[in-house]
């Protein structure tokens, strides 16, 4: 598997002291997959933690009209699952092995019984996603606030379809 | 000539807000397709070296060629064509002619220069932007300081380059490709508009009293259109001074005297009155057919006729407009009112891309069929949408040069 010090090199296990460290990497599974594999289904819900040990994943979700769109990619070290660890809800995006990829798990479960006996350590482990959430949220916003921006990057299409129908039905004379 | 232009941003706003169109929508419309700036050099009679700068700035050609005036005066610059030829736009699409705008200019005065001196700068124009016109391209005509003669020397020059090409502008001499009844054409216009509001009032010009300011080209045709009618033109003016009586001006003798003197000073036909106080003469219609900027947040209050006909462009600023809506005197529009001028032009590059003349008889008709008709499309919307004709109008306009780039596509 890994090693303590390796793990704790994680922005999501950072802080835990060594036995609690060990103790996170007993429990943890490790997987491989093949390149192009999918990992996580979007829509399902696994509720674990993923750690990517070797290789390059990406992060892809559906757009309405079916086209893949990819949302990032991920690398060793990048820990994903976190939105559907914390909250039971399905996958919000697709992650696909890009190489083969090795990968370890924690699951939610295995996370609880840390948190019966070694509440401390859970509670690092919680802040620490929390941290990462918060982060990728406010890049959200900032991305959001990019958008208003400009809108015509957004609605162009809207618009021409505005002042056509405007000038076709109102202001037709 | 700066509040003219000035006003033209702010009418377009005014209807476009009214359309809600979308800033982008609005950049779309505004933004010229093409600007040019050229130098002209040229020898003076004395032998000294004289450099002038020359401007055409085509607008907008959704509709078809682009079509406005070349004026020389010593004020042109950039921004003045710009506005000129998106009005140029406008006014076109109003009157449903085939044509999109553009206007061009030479900052010069032109009363310092010779004939000679005047035809060396105006070939020399030529030279400089004949690729860029042509008669299915953009299509000047006479404008302040231009006429008939500097369109000739214009064509002849054009015809070195792409031969023989008479619909490249209008405005010609009749002797060569002119159209009759071009010269009277924007007069003529602002009578026949001035009698059609009057008629939606109920009214006839023969019981209505007028006052013209200005007795140039548009002038002297308007008055002239309204004495025909029956009409009492009470006072006139030009820049020597104005004439007021009570009882009707003497509109023959007038254009005799302005013919054989070159102005009104010492026209003896009536009581001699300011420019400034016949704006506020107690009149049924009052007809700005001079200058821009001409009724002003100053003397907008103090008029007092009820209506108001833009011969002019731009003589009413945006401040003052306001001022007599809500005084209730309508004022119908220079986009409107004056564009027989254009109409007549058409007509003219009509008969040279056909190389058939029609008569004056034909040219009348037709002229009064196409303002009557934008007349009555103008009004009706106005009346319909509870608006002033000013915006009205350029609803009209935009909303013609918005369908034509809609259906093109960008």
């Amino acid at each position: 598997m890994i090693s303590a010090e390796k793990l704790t090199a994680y922005p999501t296990f950072e802080g835990l002291g060594p036995a609690d460290a060990a103790r996170v990497i007993q429990d943890m599974t490790r997987m491989n997959f093949d390149a192009d594999s999918t990992i996580l289904h979007e829509g399902k819900s696994i509720q674990a933690l993923w750690i990517i040990l070797s290789g390059e994943c990406t992060v892809v979700r559906q757009a309405e009209d079916g086209s893949e769109m990819v949302l990032a990619e991920l690398r060793v070290g990048d820990v994903f699952g976190e939105m559907s660890f914390v909250r039971t809800a399905p996958h919000s995006a697709t992650i696909r092995a890009k190489t083969s990829v090795s990968v370890c798990t924690y699951t939610r479960e295995d996370f609880m019984k840390l948190a019966a006996e070694h509440p401390g350590a859970a509670f690092r482990i919680c802040s620490n996603i929390a941290a990462v959430l918060s982060e990728r949220l406010q890049r959200m916003d900032a991305w959001i606030c990019q958008l208003v921006d400009r809108p015509e990057a957004v609605s162009h299409r809207d618009e021409w379809q505005t002042f056509r129908s405007a000038v076709y039905s109102n202001w037709n004379f | 000539m700066k509040n003219a232009f000035e006003a033209a941003g702010q009418y377009f706003e005014e209807a476009a807000s009214v359309m809600d169109l979308s800033p982008n929508m609005k950049r779309l419309l505004l933004t010229p397709e093409r600007e040019v700036k050229v130098q002209i050099a040229m020898k003076l009679d004395n032998g000294d070296i004289a450099t002038f700068v020359g401007y055409r700035i085509q607008h907008n050609s959704a509709r078809g060629p682009m079509k406005g005036g070349l004026r020389y005066h010593h004020e042109v610059d950039a921004d003045e064509v710009l506005a000129l030829a998106s009005l140029m736009t406008w006014k076109t699409a109003v009157v449903d002619l085939p044509y999109g705008g553009a206007k061009g200019g030479i900052s010069v005065r032109p009363k310092d220069l010779s004939p000679d001196e005047l035809e060396r700068l105006t070939r020399k124009f030529v030279d400089e932007i004949h690729d860029l016109i042509g008669p299915d391209k953009d299509i000047p005509a006479p404008d302040m300081g231009t006429n008939a003669q500097v369109m000739a020397w214009f064509v002849n020059q054009y015809e070195k380059f792409h031969g023989f090409n008479p619909a490249c502008v209008t405005g010609k001499p009749i002797e060569l490709y002119g159209a009759e009844g071009r010269e009277e054409a924007t007069g003529r216009g602002v009578g026949i508009l001035t009698e059609a509001l009057l008629r939606k009032f109920r009214k006839s010009l023969a019981e209505s009293t007028v006052a013209i300011q200005g007795f140039g080209n548009v002038g002297t045709f308007t008055a002239e259109f309204i004495h025909r009618a029956g009409g009492k033109v009470v006072a006139i003016s030009d820049v020597s001074g104005g004439i007021f009586n009570r009882e009707g001006i003497d509109i023959p003798a007038a254009l005799t005297w302005v013919k054989q003197k070159g102005s009104l000073a010492g026209f003896s036909g009536g009581d001699a009155i300011s420019n400034e106080s016949l704006l506020s003469l107690e009149v049924d219609v009052l007809i700005p057919a001079a200058l821009g900027g001409v009724l002003t947040l100053e003397n907008a209050e103090h008029v007092r006729a009820k209506y108001i006909v833009e011969a002019a462009n731009g003589p009413i600023t945006p401040e003052a407009d306001l001022i007599l809506r809500r005084r209730d005197i309508v004022v119908l529009p220079d986009i409107l009112a004056n564009a027989g001028g254009v109409t007549v032009s058409y007509f003219e590059w009509v008969q040279n891309q056909q190389y058939f003349r029609w008569d004056l008889n034909r040219i009348r008709e037709e002229l009064e069929k196409t303002m009557t008709r934008s007349f009555d499309k103008v009004w009706s919307i106005a009346e319909e949408k509870k608006i002033p004709l000013r915006t009205a109008a350029y609803l009209v306009g935009i909303g013609r040069v918005g369908r034509a780039t809609v259906l093109g596509g960008i």
